[in-house]
């Protein structure tokens, strides 16, 4: 009898509780082909996560995966079989009037996303936390993350030669070890449809700390929109890289947008990013996440300028279609990228790049889209005669349970 | 002497305002299905055209059920499953000004500019508060789309953003009003999901990520960094 007691209030207890969770598996598959060494990339995660909401304002998001990854290419085959690791787990929550009857305490503790304004000092998964107070139109808010835990292919730091080394030692799986800092404030509407901010960041070198290459970060932004259909952005990124002396580095970019919702949802895109080389006594600038710009190109942001203009309709309610092309130049004389290089490239000008992808949406939790495009190589002063185009196509399939 | 007659003038215009301050009403134009509303202290009664509506009534629509109400010029379309409060009418000769409470369910305003007169109208939920002058809206208590006109969201802590015409915004969160994005607003509030997904294509900031969909390190041309 004591038996069945016990067993029908844990089933009770259980029932109750599981009623309150939320959980899911999310599950994707990203096959890209490229031309060049004809390389394909087979990457498939599944990712279950639950949720627990443990007051009105706080909760638990714990998430792991399983993944395959695996690379293809004419030159070999790399293969890892499975992977495990956490994703996004964090205890976050919001509270109203913490310090006082206009404001809002935010707050996000684990595994949790982290980006700059711009997207290209960071944007990923990072282990630390973040809080957010909110008073009237002013947030302030301050981070922190560590990077040791983290998969060095996910973190992607190459802030100096020595991660590129410690990354690439035979079977490191994790991240060379660095500390992140932010704080960061954001004025809204401080103009008519205009918020202006300011983000400050840091980085640390754990790996050497009294030798390595620290670097600080000033990034002031502004965003708006003007009139119903236009919005635009402009930000800049001040870096101060401190390797026992003090060496300036500079980003800057805009991107401007108009969009008509009635026009069959068309979007046209104005994009320029501009990183500074080694020239006019400014170093390379270094981002915090040293990932590819985005686009089909495996070039970093750092001594870069990339000019994008997009083009986006949404022709049937199941389908987005963009075309997009760039315009890719070195921002100084050190070379970038490696493969077909001259031996002493001249000139500015890296190529151009031309995709087209379109974004299925035929079932709730489902998404799928296909991205098709080619890198077009400047052959006459930067790279070799003989370089051809990189084309890339790549399938992305995501279901949602 | 001189203090006595400026008190007696102040006191004067405060009595001329007051009487002048009418005796408001909402009136229901047009009733589908089951439409009722409560008076304070009463019991609910079914809503007919014509019905008067005065501050602190509330009204509730049920099932595939919606109403009209009317204040002068100012039309508020009570859609399906909306349970609201009239908060406060006041009209005086300078104006109207109204407040409605929205517990649930969804109302979209038409608040005409009226030459020389001030509209203020304002719907508060327990999430946001929007509040417009000239404007015609669609509101839930947390999301908004606007036809005409702007319309201030503002969240219970004071943040605010303007909406305009032709935009929509919506309560994120942790209470966060993000930037109002162009949207077709055609169809209302009918598909939040829709316009969710459509503010979120034109948005300019990054999606967080829970796969890092770059590539393998390995395959990235680093810069040569060891100039350092």
């Amino acid at each position: 009898m004591k038996r069945r007691v016990i067993a029908f209030s844990a089933i009770t207890l259980l029932s109750m509780a599981i009623y309150a969770f939320d959980y899911g598996v999310d599950s994707f598959n990203n096959s890209t082909f490229v031309s060049e060494g004809l390389t394909l990339t087979q990457q498939d995660r599944s990712t279950l996560w639950i949720a627990i909401p443990l007051a009105p304002d706080s909760s638990f998001y714990l998430s792991g995966f399983y993944e395959f990854k695996g690379t293809f290419a004419s030159s070999g085959t790399t293969v890892t079989p499975w992977r495990f690791d956490a994703g996004r787990s964090e205890y976050l929550g919001s509270r109203l009037g913490a310090l006082g009857p206009s404001t809002v305490l935010r707050w996000s503790i684990g595994r949790t996303f982290l980006t700059d304004f711009s997207g290209k000092l960071l944007s990923g998964l990072y282990d630390g936390a973040r809080g957010e107070i909110a008073i009237g139109n002013t947030t302030l808010a301050a981070s922190v993350a560590y990077t040791g835990l983290l998969d060095k292919d996910d973190a992607l730091i190459a802030i100096s030669a020595n991660d590129q080394i410690v990354s690439a030692a035979p079977g490191r799986y994790f991240a060379p070890r660095h500390l992140f800092a932010s704080l960061t404030g954001r004025l809204v509407e401080v103009f008519p449809g205009h918020d202006l901010g300011f983000e400050t960041w840091g980085q640390f070198d754990l790996e050497q700390f009294l030798s390595g290459t620290q670097t600080v970060y000033a990034e002031p932004f502004i965003e708006g929109h003007l009139g119903r259909n236009f919005t635009w952005r402009t930000w800049a990124n001040g870096e101060l890289i401190i390797t026992g002396d003090l060496k300036p580095a500079l980003a800057a970019g805009g991107l401007a947008r108009f969009v008509f919702p009635n026009l069959r949802n068309i979007v046209i895109t104005g994009d320029v990013a501009w990183s500074s080389g080694q020239s006019g006594g400014l170093l390379p600038f270094i981002p915090l996440m040293n990932s590819p710009i985005d686009g089909l190109t495996t070039f970093t942001f750092s001594n870069i300028l990339v000019s994008t203009l997009s083009f986006s309709v949404t022709p049937f309610d199941w389908l987005t279609s963009t075309f997009r092309g760039s315009t890719l130049l070195r921002t100084s004389d050190l070379i970038v990228g490696s493969s077909n290089v001259r031996a002493l490239p001249s000139g500015s000008l890296l190529g151009f790049e031309a995709s087209v992808q379109a974004v299925f949406r035929t079932i709730a939790d489902l998404n799928m889209n296909v991205l098709g495009g080619a890198f077009f190589p400047e052959t006459t002063h930067y790279y070799q005669s003989n370089a051809s185009a990189r084309a890339t196509v790549t399938i992305f399939a995501e279901i949602l349970l | 002497m001189k203090t006595r007659s400026i008190l007696f003038l102040a006191f004067t215009i405060t009595a001329w305002a007051t009487v002048a301050a009418e005796e408001a009403f909402a009136s229901f134009s047009e009733i589908n299905g089951k439409v009722e509303f409560q008076k304070p202290n009463a019991s609910w009664k079914l809503a007919h055209i014509g019905d008067k509506v005065y501050p602190g009534d509330i009204v509730s629509t049920g099932f595939k059920s919606t109403a009209i109400l009317k204040i002068g010029q100012t039309t508020i379309s009570v859609k399906a499953i909306t349970r609201m409060t009239l908060t406060e009418l006041v009209k005086t000769s300078g104006g109207t000004s109204t407040t409605l409470f929205l517990l649930s369910g969804r109302v979209k305003a038409d608040v005409p500019p009226q030459p020389g007169q001030t509209q203020s109208f304002q719907i508060t939920s327990p999430t946001a508060t929007a509040s417009v002058r000239g404007t015609a809206f669609e509101f839930d208590g947390v999301n908004l789309i606007v036809d005409r006109g702007t319309v201030q969201l503002q969240t219970p802590t004071r943040q605010f953003r303007h909406v305009e015409a032709g935009q929509f915004s919506t309560i994120a969160a942790g209470g966060v009003i993000p930037p109002p994005a162009v949207v077709n607003v055609d169809h209302g509030l009918s598909s939040v999901h829709e316009l969710v997904v459509q503010q979120q294509s034109v948005s300019f900031a990054p999606p967080p990520v829970e796969a890092n969909m770059a590539p393998p390190s390995s395959t990235i041309e680093q810069l040569a960094i060891s100039v350092y």
